[in-house]
Formats: C-alpha cells, sequence, structure tokens
C-alpha cells in the first residue's frame, strides 16, 4: 500500500479532492450537527446533579477535542513544511491555526458559562482550564508570528517552528499545571464535572459523540475554504509581484 | 566562540548597561506590586517569593531583542552562518551571556529581596537561589529561541512576549512550587529537580532549535 500523499502537496491536485470533498462534509455537518443539537438539547436526559445544564457540555467537550485535535494537524503540517518545504502545508497553518484559536476560545467561553452555574464562578484556575488558557496564548502568539513579517514565507516557516516548540512543550504544560493546581488546591471542583464520572451514561455518550463528528466536519469545512482562499490569495500576490 | 561570548557579553553590559537595567526593573516593579497590595508584612512574606517568580520572568524578557537582532541588521549573523564555528555553540554563547547580563543579577536581586522582606528564611536562601538561577536560565533559553523566530519581524517586542510567556510556564510553576514548600517547611528538592531536569533540556536544545530557526531566516530567499 503506497499512498502519495505528495500528491495532494500540488495545489491543482488539492482543489480537486476540495472539489470532491466539499458538498460531502457540508451535508455531513448539517445532519450531523442537526441530529446533534436535537439529541443533546431535548432527547437526552438531564443530569442528576447538574440538571440541564449539562447540557453546555455538548459544545464544549467538542470544541476541547477539536482546539487540541487542529493543534496537532497543525503540529504535522509544521513538521511537513519544514522537513518537505511544501507550501501548502504553510497556507494549511494560516488556515488552521484561527479555526484551532476559534476552537479554544469557544471552549473557554461555554466552560466559564458552564462553570457559573456549577461551581459558582466564572473563572477557577483548575489545571484544565488553566491549561487550556495557556494553549489560548500559543495559538495567538503563533498566529500572530505568521501575520509579522514582510514576506508571507518568512511568517509561516516561522509559525511552524513555534508549533514544533508547542508541541514538545504542551505535554510538559499540561503535566506541570496539573501538578500545580493538585499543589494549591484540592480537586474539590473537578469531580463535579460530567466528564470525570468513571462511566458516562450511554444517553449522553451518544449525543456527545454524534455532536463532536458534525463539529468535527465542521471545522474541516471552514478549514478547507480558508485553505482555498489562502492559496488564491497566494497566487494573486506571486502574480502581482511578477 | 570565546571572543563571541565576550564581545555579547560586552555589549549586553558595557555598552547597554543590561545588568543595571535588570536590577532597576527588578527594584521597579517588586515596588509597584508592594504599592499594589499593600504593605502588610505577613501578606508580603507569603507572596514575595512568587512575586520574585513572575517579575524575574518579566525581566527576562529585557534585552531579548538585542541578543540577535543588531546581529541580523547588521550582517553580522551571515558571517556567523559561514564562519567554520558551529552556530548552535554561537547560540549558547548568547544565551549564556543574556543569562549573565540579565537572569543572574535579577535572581541575586530576587534572593536579596526575598531575604530581606521575610523573616527567618536565612536557611533556606541558597536553595531558593538556586531556583531563581535554574529558572531564569530556563527563560533565557526560550528566550534565544523566541528571538529567533522574530527575527526581522514588525512588532517584535510584542511577539516576544506572547511567545516567551506560555513556553515559560513549566519553570515558572516549578520554581514557584519550590518557593511555596520551602515557606511550608517542606523539602525544596523535588520541586528543585523537576527545574533542573526542564532546566538541562532547555539549555542543551535551545541553542539547536535557535540555530536552525536563524539559518532558516537568513538563507529563506
Amino acid at each position: 500500500m503506497k499512498l502519495n500523499l505528495s500528491y495532494f502537496a500540488n495545489p491543482a491536485h488539492f482543489e480537486k479532492l476540495a472539489k470532491f470533498l466539499m458538498p460531502v462534509l457540508v451535508v455531513a455537518s448539517t445532519l450531523l450537527l442537526a441530529y446533534g443539537l436535537c439529541d443533546a438539547l431535548l432527547l437526552s436526559p438531564p443530569d442528576y446533579q447538574q440538571g440541564e445544564a449539562v447540557r453546555i457540555m455538548y459544545l464544549h467537550v467538542p470544541s476541547a477535542w477539536l482546539s487540541m485535535a487542529i493543534y496537532m494537524a497543525c503540529g504535522i503540517a509544521a513538521i511537513t513544511l519544514i522537513v518537505w518545504k511544501h507550501t501548502l502545508a504553510e497556507l494549511f497553518l494560516r488556515a488552521a491555526l484561527p479555526a484551532g484559536a476559534a476552537a479554544t476560545a469557544l471552549c473557554l467561553l461555554t466552560g466559564m458559562l458552564w462553570g457559573k452555574p456549577m461551581w459558582g464562578t466564572w473563572w477557577v484556575w483548575d489545571a484544565r482550564l488553566t491549561s487550556m488558557l495557556i494553549l489560548m496564548f500559543i495559538y495567538i502568539g503563533t498566529i500572530a508570528l505568521t501575520d509579522a513579517f514582510d514576506r508571507p514565507e518568512q511568517g509561516g516557516t516561522a509559525a511552524a517552528w513555534l508549533t514544533i516548540i508547542g508541541l514538545i512543550n504542551l505535554p510538559v504544560i499540561k503535566y506541570s499545571v496539573t501538578w500545580w493546581s493538585t499543589l494549591h488546591q484540592p480537586s474539590s471542583f473537578g469531580s463535579n464535572n460530567g466528564m470525570m464520572k468513571p462511566a458516562i451514561s450511554g444517553d449522553m455518550l451518544r449525543p456527545l459523540l454524534v455532536m463532536g463528528l458534525g463539529l468535527t466536519c465542521y471545522a474541516a469545512i471552514i478549514i478547507i475554504t480558508r485553505l482555498r482562499a489562502e492559496i488564491i490569495a497566494r497566487r494573486l500576490a506571486v502574480s502581482g509581484a511578477k | 566562540m570565546k571572543t563571541i561570548f565576550i564581545r555579547m557579553l560586552a555589549r549586553l553590559t558595557r555598552a547597554q548597561g543590561l545588568h543595571v537595567q535588570a536590577l532597576l526593573f527588578f527594584a521597579l516593579a517588586i515596588t509597584a506590586v508592594v504599592f499594589a497590595v499593600g504593605s502588610e508584612p505577613v501578606l508580603l512574606a507569603s507572596l514575595m517569593p512568587g512575586i520574585a517568580w513572575a517579575v524575574l520572568l518579566l525581566s527576562a524578557l529585557l534585552g531579548l531583542g538585542d541578543v540577535l537582532e543588531p546581529d541580523w541588521a547588521d550582517g553580522t549573523l551571515d558571517d556567523m552562518l559561514l564562519s567554520a564555528r558551529p552556530l548552535p555553540a554561537l547560540m549558547a554563547a548568547k544565551m549564556l551571556a543574556h543569562w549573565l547580563a540579565t537572569g543572574l543579577p535579577a535572581s541575586i536581586a530576587a534572593t536579596l529581596c526575598v531575604g530581606i522582606m521575610v523573616p527567618n528564611t536565612a536557611s533556606t536562601l541558597p536553595a531558593l537561589f538556586a531556583g531563581y538561577a535554574l529558572g531564569s536560565l530556563c527563560f533565557s533559553a526560550i528566550g534565544i529561541m523566541a528571538a529567533a523566530l522574530v527575527l526581522g519581524s514588525r512588532r517584535a517586542a510584542t511577539l516576544l512576549a506572547v511567545i516567551v510567556m506560555p513556553l515559560c510556564v513549566p519553570p515558572l510553576i516549578f520554581g514557584a512550587g519550590q518557593a511555596a514548600s520551602t515557606q511550608m517547611g517542606a523539602s525544596p528538592e523535588a520541586a528543585l529537580f523537576l527545574l533542573a531536569a526542564f532546566s538541562c533540556a532547555s539549555v542543551t536544545l535551545a541553542p539547536f532549535a535557535a540555530a536552525a530557526i536563524t539559518r532558516m531566516k537568513v538563507t529563506t530567499p
């Protein structure tokens, strides 16, 4: 089995793939999100402790997944850019980083909205919240780096390096933050979290997974659309320079 | 190599007075915090080691803009790329010079600060100083990578802060943990070892990363 990934590094080939993928993704995300939202907001049972407020989880947890998955994807693209110097990888970084930052922001915001009724406060310096905030800072720094140079290629490569450094550092940050928050405050909050319970009920897991898949498709649509726009913008810039 | 190191140190200290700047910044920032939180001795005694850590991180940002940018602007960096010396070693020399010019004076100031403002800490000061020194070494290591990343960019100062701060979270946490456990009378060793491990990793890896990034910057058409 030989899958030639560099085939898709050619923007024309990618364009073909995108043309095929887009309608599929649009239909899939519409269906999944429509069903997922109904299931999450109406059909699934309220939590025995948290009541109806638990429904925020169906947006909160998938956005947390996405924020990390997109960072992973950016990391792979960054390595591809540094090692094989595919321009498409650089454009992917530009397209995907803001999407990842948006997912992180969504996760933080829904987390705050969830925290207010459950914990009685918008913000707690809990390990998860804090490491999410750091991830947000890393996203912002990397995005700022992509746009800080006169030559866009330099910004893209610098951002790729920072993404790789961040990829190595994120587990250490995650670990240290966990260590820090257990040092400073016992986990009196975390155990209220729906996901911390040993077994989540199947009626809640189903909408959660459907929402996760639907939002993943949605994020893919956003990223592919942004990537096509980046390709066009780069072509225009190159032809304008000539 | 020695020349580069000495030249770098001379530029940062004699020409720019970075060590004075670092000490002054440290004193001013600590004073500002004391004005902001109040001069209650008990409160200050409990906060001071942690405040010193935060100010140490901020003072590491000082001078990062002067580590690589002037060499990049006047073409010295191109010469360094062409020289027979390995680029990572040059980056390590610059990193150490930056640490000697900002991190070390600020660490001494931080230790003195805690010694003066927190009663009965004389016996813990050596461990505390070791923590500050190791931590600021990490900050310099991460700083040199960030300085290489922002070479030739607009808004370099803001970018440096945004890049350095999140990456410096682990040493900050380990260091503050060490300070906290010392205050509670526990052994500072566990946190100090973690800090030492992190600084070993960052000090050995950062020069290579900074060199690779700089090479990419100079050679990208």
